[in-house]
């Protein structure tokens, strides 16, 4: 059971994702099915609970955008 | 590359590549070459990630964001989305006389598609006449103005620092390309007001053929018209592309071996250094223009050295100039290069020039080879 943070594009997910492996969070992208977003499919990053709170400060000061959090 | 062959077209196109770059290529297709933003499953992810690298490699080179960096399929695709999605209805567009046809022709077409019009600054004399002409050729509708950042008939470098900052103050969008410039003249979009950059891979990024890219500053992406519409990967549910960046100008399967290779170019383009590179092909075009200067009737347009030189042998077609070159293992590129209004500005309109541009692989010994040949060419006349 994990938490997904979603993303508007690829592109955005991916920066996301640097940024978190820089702050060493443990954390996987991956793909977000369309009835989740209702805008069609997405990506997002999945990782385990204990690390959302870093997660989304660390995203907030790289001024990385993300949706809100998906339970997976 | 072919013993003994002298390559001097790498304005068209660099050759030979890094060996990093033919490596990175054949990798990619070997092992990686899943759809990029296309399923989440492993050889997907693994292309994403090549292709983010060289989003990070672009965005690095001109402060930019790797989200500001859109793919395309070379720097004329990218110049026609630049250009097509900002004019609209009766817009002004201003263009400079050194443009290539990848810029006059689609700044012509959406003139006559959607009322523009257009007019040309002058290049000549320092940034203050240009500025000067700028202003003076400016209406009160001019939306755009797009200029080279580096000539590709000779080696003129436009101050476009100085005049995207003019754009600003006029409230009109500037677009910089810089298919010449790019890996050879720094350009930093956190501090000067450009606000759409054309590239492309193949150039002096030392990248593979088959992908350009735009990079933007922060604007306001839904605010420009897409060109192209289809499938974006993303946020498919709504008729429309998305209204942010880069997928709002990245509809289909983007050209991903070739962009992978950007990374290695722009890899080895820093670890050479941009000006150690400029340096050296500077030095190249100056023994060049030193021995043609002893040749008579060879005219050189160049006023300065730079990574082109044109010149002309006198009474005698560029072609067959090119020609008898090619014929000694020498490559160089003659007519108007797409680039008529340039060779009116220069001079060299209809007949063109003969053009000869350097690379980061050329040499000094190539330079001195091809002043001995430059000389026997004058003296032996083909009839």
């Amino acid at each position: 059971m994990g938490c997904v943070l979603p993303f508007i594009s690829m592109t955005t997910a991916q920066r996301g994702s640097s940024v978190l492996t820089k702050a060493n969070i443990p954390h996987k992208i991956v793909g977000i099915d369309s009835g989740q977003t209702k805008r069609g499919c997405a990506y997002g990053i999945e990782l385990a609970p204990i690390y959302v709170d870093a997660a989304e400060s660390t995203l907030k000061r790289a001024r990385v955008r993300y949706g809100d959090v998906i339970q997976s | 590359m072919k013993k003994g062959l002298i390559y001097f077209d790498n304005a068209a196109t660099t050759f030979p590549k890094p060996e990093a770059v033919y490596r990175a290529k054949e990798y990619y297709e070997r092992n990686l070459c899943g759809n990029p933003s296309r399923g989440s499953h492993r050889l997907a992810l693994a292309a994403s990630e090549a292709v983010y690298k060289s989003r990070e490699a672009l965005a690095e080179l001109y402060s930019s964001k790797p989200e500001n960096v859109v793919f395309t399929m070379n720097t004329t695709y990218a110049l026609n989305i630049a250009i097509k999605s900002i004019v609209k209805e009766d817009d002004h567009i201003l263009i400079s006389d050194l443009e290539h046809n990848s810029v006059l022709r689609p700044v012509n077409e959406v003139c006559k598609r959607r009322g523009a019009t257009y007019d040309i600054f002058s290049t000549r004399g320092g940034i203050k006449e240009i500025i000067s002409d700028i202003d003076s050729k400016k209406s009160k509708n001019t939306r755009l103005l797009v200029c080279t950042h580096q000539s590709n008939v000779i080696p003129k470098t436009l101050n476009i620092e100085e005049i995207s900052k003019y754009c600003r103050e006029n409230g009109i969008y500037m677009v910089a390309d810089c298919a010449q410039s790019a890996g050879n003249v720094p350009l930093d979009l956190s501090t000067c007001n450009v606000d759409i950059v054309c590239v492309p891979s193949h150039k002096g990024l030392y990248g593979t053929q088959g992908c350009g890219a735009l990079i933007f500053r922060d604007i306001a992406a839904e605010e420009l018209l897409t060109t192209i519409e289809g499938g974006s990967g993303t946020n498919s549910i709504p008729l429309t592309m998305p209204d942010y960046l880069p997928d709002r100008f990245e509809a289909g399967t983007l050209p991903s071996p070739a962009i992978a290779s950007i990374s290695h170019g722009v890899s080895f383009v820093k670890k050479k250094g941009l000006e150690n590179i400029r340096s050296h092909e500077n030095m190249i075009c100056e023994k060049i223009m030193n021995g043609l200067s002893c040749i008579n009737g060879v005219t050189v347009y160049n006023e300065y050295p730079g990574p082109v030189l044109l010149f002309n042998f006198s009474g005698r077609r560029p072609a067959e100039i090119a020609s008898a070159f090619d014929e000694k293992g020498i490559c160089l590129r003659s007519g108007l290069h797409c680039s008529p209004l340039a060779h009116r500005t220069v001079g060299t309109f209809p007949d063109g020039a003969i053009r000869a541009s350097f690379g980061a692989f050329n040499s000094i010994k190539e330079a001195d080879i091809f002043c001995e040949t430059a000389e026997y060419i004058a003296k032996h006349k083909r009839i």
